[in-house]
C-alpha cells in the first residue's frame, strides 16, 4: 500500500539526507513491518482515547455516538463515565466565576430552572439550597446546565436543585436521563406544570434513588399531579425504595410501613404536631426534627410528638429534638396531660440510642422524654441557655494557657513573633496567639 | 541551515532543518537541552526517538514538512476556543495523507504525534478515528477496531439499559 498522499510530495534531499540500509528495508517493505508492528486501538493509553471521545461530543449525533462507545468494553466504559464525570465537575466549578452563588430565603416567581450538576457533591453535607445569579439577576432557562446536565446525566449519582422556577415536564426529563440517580434534592422550588399539556406526568422509575429531600417548594395550591400534591406525587413514586428522607410535615401521614418499608433516617423540616400521627414499625435508626410549627393549642398535639419518637424507640440510634417553639415557658401546658397518656416502658426504653441532641427541655419535658438512655454515647446540647463564655473571654482563657505551657521561651525569644495552637481552639477566625497577646 | 539528525527506533537517520523539527514539542525541548548542554554552538544535535519506528517517523516529518508554515497552536487550543487543529486547518492534502493508511498505521501516528507533542497531527489523526465510530452500533465498533466485549454477567445488558434514553431515540 502507497502511504503517500495522491499529490505526493517528494521527501527532498534537504529533508532527508540519509537513511540507513535497515531504514530502507524497512521503507520498502513496508506490508511486513506494518503487520509485525501494526497497533490496535487498544494500544493507546486513555488520555488519547478521551480525545478521540471528546471529539463525539461535537458530532450532530452527540449523544448517541458517545454512549453506544460506552457499551464497547470495560475500558471504554470506565473511560467515558470518567470523562462525564469530571465534565460534570469542571462545569459546577467553571460556573462560580460567572455565575454568584446566593442564598435566597424568599420564593421568586420566575420562569427558569435550575440543576446544579454537583455530580453530588453538595447532597448530604447540609448545604444550602441556593440560587444561580448572574450580576444580581436570576438566569434565564436557557442559560442554566441544562446541555451539560445532559452530557453527565448518566453518571450523576445525585442533584441538587435549589430556588428559582422548574416544570414539572422539565423535572422529569431530567429524572428520566439520570438512571444511577442515588439522592435527589429539591429545595425552595417554585414548581409549575404549565407548560404541561398532558393530566398525567409519570416518573420515571430510579431504582438506585435512596435519599429524598424534598422542602419548602412552592406549589399552587390547587395544582395536582396525578391527582395528588406535589411532594405525595413524588414520595408515592419513590417511597419503597427510600431509605432517607427530609420532608416537611405534611406529608408524614404516609409515613407507614407499607409505603416506607426501608426508610431509616427521617428529617422533619417544619414539622406540624397538629397532625402529626405515630408511625410503628418503621425501621427509624435516626431521626432528626429540625423545627417545629408553633402551636397554641391543648398539650394534645406535644404529646403526638412524643409519642411519635416512641413508635421508634426499639431501633433508634440517633435522635435529635428541636427547640420547642411555643413550649418554652414553663410546661403549664403538659400538666393537664395525663402521664399514662404517653407511653413509657421504663428503663429499658430506646435500648440503641447513641446520640442525643436536644435544645430547651424543662424539668417536666424531661419527665416525658428522658427516661432512659442505657447506651448513649453521645449527648448535644443546643442553646440550652447555660451561660458559656464570651469568645474574648475565651480567648483570653486561652492565652493565660499558653503563656503558663510557653513561659520562659516567648519572654526570652525576642524574635518570637506567634504560637501556633493545636488543636486551632479559635476555630478558622484566630489560629494563632501573638506575642502581644502574651505581652497582654 | 541548522540541521538536527533525528534516529527512529530501528536506526534510521533523518537529517531535518532544526526549524522544522522545532515544530514538536518534544523535538523543540530536545534541542534546546542539547544547545544548552553542548560547548560547542556548532555541534549537530542529534535526538533518538527510541518509541517510533522509521516508517511512522518519516510520516510525521512528511506532515511537519507540509505544514511547516501554518501557525503554531497551543496545546490547549481546544479549551480557548472550542475549535481544534482539525477543524481548523483539515486541509485536502491532510485528507489524500490519511486516506490510503489502515488503521494500524494510523494508531501508530496517533502515538507518534503525542509522544512529538504534534498537535495539529494528533487532532487531524484522532478524528479519523472518530469518524470510524460516528453512526455505528456496538457490534459495528467491535468489528471494526477489533475489540471484543469484556462485560461480565448482565454488565453489558446494563450498561445498554442506561444508554437507551438516547441510544434508542
Amino acid at each position: 500500500m502507497d502511504i503517500n498522499p495522491k499529490k505526493k510530495t517528494p521527501i527532498s534531499a534537504a529533508f532527508v539526507t540519509e537513511a540507513l540500509a535497515q531504514a530502507r528495508k524497512s521503507l520498502t517493505t513496508s506490508g511486513e513491518s506494518r503487520t509485525s508492528f501494526s497497533k490496535t486501538l487498544g494500544d493507546l493509553p486513555n488520555e488519547l482515547m478521551e480525545i478521540i471521545f471528546s471529539n463525539l461530543c461535537d458530532g450532530d449525533s452527540y449523544p448517541k455516538d458517545l454512549m453506544t462507545c460506552r457499551a464497547v468494553n470495560q475500558r471504554w466504559k470506565s473511560i467515558i463515565d470518567g470523562m462525564m464525570e469530571r465534565a460534570c465537575h469542571k462545569s459546577y466549578l467553571s460556573l462560580q466565576p460567572t455565575y454568584q452563588l446566593k442564598r435566597q430565603l424568599q420564593y421568586p416567581i420566575i420562569p427558569s430552572i435550575l440543576t446544579l450538576p454537583s455530580g453530588g457533591m453538595d447532597f448530604g453535607t447540609g448545604a444550602c439550597p441556593e440560587f444561580l445569579v448572574s450580576k444580581g439577576r436570576l438566569n434565564p432557562s436557557d442559560r442554566l446546565p441544562v446541555p451539560t446536565l445532559r452530557l453527565v446525566a448518566i453518571t450523576l449519582p445525585a442533584i441538587s436543585g435549589g430556588g428559582a422556577s422548574i416544570c414539572v415536564v422539565d423535572l422529569i426529563s431530567i429524572l428520566s436521563r439520570t438512571p444511577n440517580l442515588k439522592g435527589f434534592v429539591l429545595e425552595e422550588i417554585n414548581v409549575t406544570k404549565s407548560r404541561s399539556t398532558s393530566t398525567r406526568q409519570e416518573l420515571p422509575p430510579l431504582p438506585e434513588l435512596t435519599s429524598l429531600k424534598i422542602r419548602q417548594n412552592k406549589v399552587r395550591r390547587e395544582e395536582l399531579f396525578d391527582g395528588l400534591p406535589f411532594t405525595c406525587w413524588l414520595l408515592k413514586a419513590y417511597s419503597k425504595q427510600l431509605t432517607c428522607l427530609e420532608v416537611e410535615s405534611r406529608v408524614y401521614k404516609a409515613l407507614t410501613f407499607d409505603t416506607y418499608p426501608k426508610l431509616q433516617e427521617l428529617q422533619f423540616g417544619r414539622l406540624n404536631l397538629t397532625s402529626l400521627l405515630p408511625s410503628d414499625r418503621l425501621p427509624i435508626r435516626r431521626l432528626i426534627i429540625k423545627d417545629v410549627v408553633r402551636v397554641q393549642d391543648t398539650p394534645g398535639p406535644f404529646m403526638k410528638l412524643a409519642t411519635f419518637f416512641h413508635s421508634f424507640e426499639d431501633t433508634l440510634e440517633h435522635l435529635e429534638l428541636p427547640s420547642l417553639i411555643g413550649f418554652e415557658d414553663s410546661g403549664e401546658h403538659l400538666k393537664v396531660v395525663p402521664k399514662k397518656a404517653i407511653p413509657r416502658k421504663g428503663p429499658g426504653i430506646f435500648p440503641k440510642l447513641k446520640v442525643f441532641g436536644f435544645s430547651i427541655f424543662t424539668a417536666l419535658h424531661k419527665d416525658y422524654f428522658l427516661p432512659k438512655f442505657s447506651e448513649l454515647e453521645t449527648m448535644e446540647v443546643m442553646d440550652s441557655g447555660l451561660e458559656l463564655p464570651t469568645a474574648a473571654e475565651y480567648k483570653r482563657h486561652v492565652v493565660d494557657c499558653v503563656r503558663r505551657v510557653t513561659d520562659p521561651w516567648w519572654q526570652v525569644s525576642p524574635k518570637l513573633k506567634r504560637v501556633r495552637v493545636f488543636p486551632d481552639l479559635f476555630g478558622s477566625g484566630c489560629p494563632l496567639i501573638y506575642r502581644k497577646d502574651l505581652e497582654g | 541551515m541548522a540541521l538536527v539528525r533525528v534516529i527512529s527506533s530501528d536506526g534510521a537517520a533523518f537529517l531535518v532543518s532544526q526549524r522544522l523539527a522545532k515544530r514538536s514539542g518534544k523535538l523543540k525541548t530536545e534541542i534546546e537541552t542539547f544547545r544548552k548542554s553542548s560547548d560547542n554552538s556548532e555541534a549537530q544535535p542529534e535526538i533518538r526517538i527510541v518509541t517510533i519506528r522509521a516508517e511512522i517517523l518519516r510520516l510525521v516529518l512528511q506532515w511537519l514538512q507540509q505544514h511547516q508554515n501554518d501557525p503554531v497552536l497551543p496545546a490547549n487550543q481546544n479549551e480557548q476556543d472550542g475549535r481544534g487543529d482539525a477543524e481548523m486547518g483539515q486541509s485536502q492534502w491532510d485528507r489524500d495523507f490519511l486516506a490510503p493508511m489502515d488503521l494500524g498505521i494510523v494508531m501508530e501516528l496517533i502515538l507518534a504525534a503525542n509522544h512529538l507533542e504534534v498537535k495539529g497531527l494528533l487532532d487531524i489523526t484522532c478524528k479519523l478515528v472518530e469518524s470510524k465510530i460516528t453512526g455505528r452500533t456496538v457490534d459495528e465498533i467491535r468489528t471494526a477496531f477489533k475489540l471484543k466485549s469484556d462485560f461480565k454477567g448482565n454488565e453489558e445488558e446494563q450498561t445498554r439499559l442506561e444508554n437507551r434514553w438516547c441510544v434508542e431515540n
